[in-house]
């Protein structure tokens, strides 16, 4: 049975929105007190502050962040008590090509802080597992997937991956349906190397013919 | 014990040392269910994403794609319309109900009480129902879409939706009637899996685990999204953070989000339930964190845009990851038979911890 349709609801004349909708910028950084207690503090921790669609951002140097990560845990008025999460960008033509975010989150001030670090290909990052317990596996996830490796971490290795794959996934180089051949011949009964073929290939893979039992 | 085994919801394999009966030592072996979600978005477009996000934890798919489409707006700078900000509301809140009494069933039945997951299956069916009438789906809902709603849902599913929230809380009674006072349930939950409020927070757990031990955080009154802005709601907390406590926070959090599904029927506005949005979405070149409180604990995405109609990266914070990392914390020193009773307490999907 077709329902009466109640006419459809006119879309409220909303002011003529311009075509482009200006795109977020960076602005300067919201909290004023923790950028001047930071700055008094810990003065040459941070090369830039800024905040941008609301979230604020301070761009760290690497030898001070474990002494700025404290501070903002343990000092009172700031009291960034949990670490939410930690996770990287892979951006492949910046010199120092992965960027890992840090975000805060206090409980008391219900905000959030986030802290960003470069690292180049190859150069380790101190880890934040004496300070908090979340940063192990997320360490360990960032390990696993971009190959940036932690300094004084108890137990840096894979986690999502078997532990002797190669490769890091979320690499922007590595590719969609990339895979280690090696680990899955190895591991994976259906594709048993042949020693006169070698290690057979994805597309090879495709043209076996599984339906006859292996003798 | 796993990856194979009843009691893991999945794919889990938990190393542990044992002295007879006592757990010495445990170590979680995850990744049996990695898909390399967040690998894969990167080569699609923004509009085709929501699929993947209902994958993650795909008992609270709604809740998943709440958040992405919510931070792809955010980002874009869209306002979406009040009507779809309440219809998500309201989806979300029976997802969460969806989601609990998955829980519910699944950890009662672990300790061995089978009633129960009859009971609360019987209920989420209802739910399900309500899910396929909207979206045609009832687990991969692909529930939203960037802007607000596919369409309206159709009509005579609200009379439903407030049939259903009239006799959930007796409902709810009844679960309560069959474990709460339950000596065997009480014995196998208290001081079972305790962990304090400052351990939780350093091991980043989040949702009712967090709750459990006393600490009243939620993000839906730290930082509104959808229409929990309006709500009228609260925050329960335990005391002891054990697995009784635990228990308590989300059998009371059912009842809350009954509440919160009456308020959003009774205000329901009138309107459209989509913003303009363009075809191909591109949003601005920029980064965007937004968090959401899922069934499970705060889920969290992190978009980085470069302007273009993909992702750049897509984050997924998963709160399951995190809570399953403390499990060592909460079992070493306990029983066996108790293993089984805080995997079920921390309520790990783990299609979410290995994406």
């Amino acid at each position: 049975m077709p329902e009466e349709k109640s006419p459809r609801p006119e879309t409220p004349a909303s002011p003529p929105a311009d075509k482009k909708p200006k795109p977020p910028e960076k602005e300067p950084f919201s909290k004023a007190e923790t950028l001047a207690f930071l700055q008094s503090a810990l003065p040459d921790s941070f090369s830039e502050a800024y905040t941008f669609l609301g979230q604020d951002f301070l761009l760290v140097n690497k030898a001070s962040l474990p002494e700025l990560a404290e501070l903002l845990k343990e000092d009172p008025s700031q009291d960034y008590a949990l670490l939410e999460d930690i996770t990287a960008v892979d951006y492949p033509q910046n010199e120092k090509r992965f960027e890992l975010i840090y975000i805060l989150f206090s409980l008391t001030r219900q905000d959030r802080l986030f802290l960003k670090l470069a690292v180049a290909d190859g150069e380790t990052a101190p880890s934040m597992t004496g300070l908090w317990e979340s940063a192990n596996w997320a360490e360990r996830e960032i390990y696993d997937m971009f190959g940036i490796r932690f300094d004084e971490h108890p137990d840096l290795k894979r986690i999502l991956l078997p532990e002797d794959w190669h490769g890091h996934p979320l690499r922007k180089e590595y590719g969609l349906a990339q895979q280690d051949e090696e680990w899955i011949a190895r591991n994976l009964e259906l594709i048993k190397p042949q020693s006169h073929l070698g290690v057979p290939s994805n597309k090879e893979i495709e043209h076996l013919d599984v339906s006859q039992p292996k003798s | 014990m796993g990856p194979q085994h009843p009691a893991t919801h999945g794919v889990l394999r938990l190393k542990l040392v044992l002295d007879g009966e006592k757990v010495l030592d445990c170590e979680a072996v995850i990744g049996y269910l990695h898909r390399g979600i967040e690998k894969v978005v990167e080569s699609q477009d923004y509009q085709q994403i929501p699929p993947h996000m209902d994958r993650i934890d795909y008992t609270a798919a709604v809740s998943n794609v709440l958040g992405y489409v919510e931070a792809v707006e955010k980002l874009m700078g869209v306002t979406v319309p009040p009507r779809a900000q309440y219809l998500r509301t309201l989806m979300t809140e029976l997802n969460r109900l969806a989601s609990h009494l998955i829980w519910l069933g699944t950890h009662a039945l672990d300790i061995g009480a089978m009633t129960v997951f009859l009971y609360a299956f019987r209920e989420r069916e209802e739910i399900l129902k309500v899910f396929e009438a909207c979206f045609g789906a009832r687990l991969t809902t692909h529930a939203f879409r960037i802007g607000g709603l596919a369409e309206d849902i159709p009509p005579g599913v609200l009379d439903k939706v407030r049939e259903f929230t009239d006799y959930f809380p007796k409902r709810v009674a009844e679960y309560e009637q069959l474990l709460t006072g339950n000596r065997i349930w009480m014995n196998r939950t208290i001081g079972v899996g305790c962990i304090s409020a400052e351990d939780a927070i350093s091991f980043g757990l989040t949702g009712p685990s967090l709750r459990g031990s006393g600490v009243r955080w939620d993000m839906r009154r730290a930082k509104p999204y959808a229409a929990y802005a309006d709500m009228d709601f609260e925050i329960p907390i335990g005391k002891n953070g054990d697995t009784f406590d635990r228990y308590l926070v989300r059998m009371e959090e059912m009842r809350q989000s009954n509440r919160i599904i009456r308020q959003a029927l009774d205000r329901l506005p009138d309107g459209p339930v989509r913003a303009k949005v363009p075809k191909v979405i591109k949003p601005p070149a920029g980064e965007i964190y937004h968090a959401i409180e899922a069934p499970k604990g705060v889920l969290g995405y992190y978009i980085v845009s470069d302007g273009s109609s993909k992702p750049h990266r897509l984050r997924v914070r998963p709160p399951s990851y995190f809570n399953l990392a403390a499990i060592k914390k909460m079992i070493v020193g306990s029983l066996v038979a108790d293993v089984v009773a805080v995997i079920g307490t921390l309520d790990i999907v783990l299609g979410e911890i290995d994406r």
